[in-house]
């Protein structure tokens, strides 16, 4: 593969990243500023796409529980920037910091167990009992995170945001390229792994796991790992929203959220990681939209949803990139 | 000749009522072709389940290179040189054959846990890859979706993956099953290369290939081993003859 004249996804690719880095000054040059706040919305929420993409669209996991990396990862966020605000320790006299980086490692690493724990249990079993798994444990994370000590269903607020590096995120600017950086740098991880040797035997496992078994392969192992990739890119994602909107609900673990999530995946085009992006923004840019149309704006987004689903096989960014393209094809 | 790789001793399996292993002894030399004959139920493919670990026998030991392997993994039973090959074709249709067979030779390799380099472009893979697939005859359809490869192609590319792996011991479960003549004999041939290097366990329906490849056979009637010879001792024992040869419209050769 040469890199000039770049291939068509490679190409629709650039281009969205330059749309992406160029909107904030263009949507301060409009005096549109709100803009930037609901761009950085879809970029949060396309960086949790890009890792239900990975389960689905590379590990053939279906998994309707993904909210709960994505909530574990805000409220993990949320009592710790709340614990830094106010000075108060959370164990052993330590009082957390206020920094992001290291808060949100810690919200990583906590949706990361989590993946650990459902993914371990979940795993043993396949198809449609997987679906079913994964959900119930989503409500089981959806049940802790509605108990009165994590403020039941009125959630916690959050004083402050976390600084980066030190420097501040409180400008809505700062926060949308924050959000930007951590959805590149997830993309360029996710996309290494599914051409790596682990993500070849990965989708060989989705197509076709009893020879995977036959030529020896771990396929448990492999899956869990895909799990836990994918709970620890939501848990980022649920770092970002919390800082976003200085707020966390149980509304962020409901299952309807994971839903929704799948059908940004579909939307974009499963399997094709980058599609996740435009699955994301589409959706969430069709629903702001029709929502101030009608009130029955579902009544409208459902038939658009279902004429994507059955006239492209690779989503919106097939439709774009070609039948063949994606970062998960043949390359 | 040689030492045993594989011995089967004592071994059961029943599901319910119906006996599908019955006190089974079997032992493969190393480096010969072992057909296992046998009308259809009488066990083939339930013992390969049984000897690359897919089923649980309820009762005796599998015995390979030396190690007791009837309570191991797959995985491990695959590492340790047992490779299998499906009766019912069983790749992975959405990647080319390169790839299948790049993912059989990079699980030969057993450092799989690699998150960062490009797979596919890893020469050592393709070449080792190529060289399968010339072995087979399909090195002309490398880069054919395997979705799109014939029957006959499929077969071959099945056994240029059990090949990748370098294993001790091939499991082939009717190599030649729906080929036509040609190609049955053209993998016939193919076979016939490999024998002396490699062991093979072999079940076959197709007798015209059994008897030209099989340095022993034995024969599987209801789980149990009626008889395990040389090729033409096989074809003149008046139990066999009776019990299955002499039954059928296969026994002309």
């Amino acid at each position: 593969m040469t890199f000039w004249p770049p291939s068509r996804p490679t190409l629709i690719v650039l281009i969205g990243a330059v749309l992406l880095l160029l909107l904030p000054p263009i949507a301060e040059a409009l005096r549109q500023p709100f803009v930037i706040s609901v761009a950085t919305r879809v970029v949060i929420l396309a960086l949790v796409t890009v890792s239900l993409d990975l389960l689905i669209g590379f590990g053939g996991m279906v998994s309707l529980g993904h909210a709960a990396f994505f909530g574990a990862g805000a409220y993990a966020t949320a009592l710790l920037t709340q614990l830094a605000a106010a000075g108060k320790p959370l164990v052993w006299g330590w009082v957390p910091p206020v920094e992001g980086l290291a808060v949100w490692t810690i919200a990583i690493v906590v949706a990361a167990l989590f993946g650990l724990v459902i993914g371990a249990l979940a795993l043993r079993t396949s198809g449609f009992n997987f679906i079913m798994i994964t959900l119930a444990f989503a409500q089981m994370v959806l049940f802790l995170a509605s108990l009165r000590e994590l403020g039941g269903d009125d959630g916690l607020r959050i004083p402050v945001r976390n600084t980066v590096v030190g420097f501040s995120i409180e400008s809505q600017t700062a926060l949308y390229y924050v959000s930007l950086v951590a959805l590149a740098l997830y993309l360029f991880l996710c996309d290494r792994i599914v051409h790596s040797r682990f993500g070849l035997v990965l989708q060989a496992i989705a197509q076709n796991p009893r020879r995977a078994h036959a030529l020896g392969y771990r396929v448990y192992s492999y899956r869990l790992v895909t799990f836990v990739i994918g709970a620890a890119g939501a848990g980022l994602a649920g770092a970002l929203i919390a800082n976003h909107a200085r707020y966390v609900s149980p509304d962020l673990l409901m299952w309807t959220r994971s839903a929704e999530i799948m059908i940004m995946v579909i939307l974009g085009g499963k399997g094709t990681l980058f599609g996740a992006v435009l699955g994301a923004a589409v959706l969430l840019l069709l629903e702001e939209f029709l929502i101030g149309l009608t009130e029955h704006w579902q009544v409208i987004l459902g038939p658009i949803l279902l004429v994507v689903v059955l006239t492209a096989r690779r989503g919106l960014f097939g439709l774009l990139a070609g039948s063949r393209g994606g970062g998960g094809g043949h390359g | 000749m040689a030492r045993p790789l594989l011995v089967i001793e004592d071994l059961n399996k029943s599901f319910g009522a119906l006996k599908v292993t019955d006190q089974l002894n079997v032992e493969v030399e190393e480096g010969e072709c072992h057909a296992l004959i046998g009308p259809n139920g009488a066990g083939k493919t339930t013992l390969i389940g049984q000897l690359m670990g897919e089923l649980k026998p309820n009762r005796g030991r599998i015995l390979f290179d030396g190690h007791d392997i009837t309570g191991l993994s797959q995985a491990r039973r695959v590492e340790l040189g047992i490779a299998r090959s499906f009766q019912i074709t069983s790749v992975f249709l959405d990647f080319t054959a390169q790839d299948n067979v790049i993912l059989a030779a990079q699980a030969a390799q057993d450092h799989n846990f690699r998150f960062w380099g490009r797979a596919r472009r890893h020469p050592d893979l393709r070449a080792a890859s190529q060289r399968y697939l010339d072995r087979v005859g399909l090195g002309a359809a490398a880069q054919s979706r395997a979705a799109d490869l014939a029957h006959g192609a499929l077969r071959q590319l099945e056994l240029a993956m059990a090949l990748a792996l370098e294993p001790k011991l091939l499991l082939l479960d009717e190599p030649m099953a729906g080929m036509s003549v040609q190609e049955s004999r053209t993998m016939t041939d193919l076979l016939k290369s490999l024998a002396g290097t490699k062991t093979m366990l072999l079940i076959e329906h197709d007798m015209d290939a059994v008897f030209r490849l099989a340095d022993r056979i034995t024969v599987l009637i209801g789980g149990r081993a009626l008889a395990t010879d040389r090729p033409d001792a096989i074809r003149s024992n008046q139990d066999v003859r009776t019990a299955y040869l002499g039954e059928g419209d296969h026994a002309g050769a």
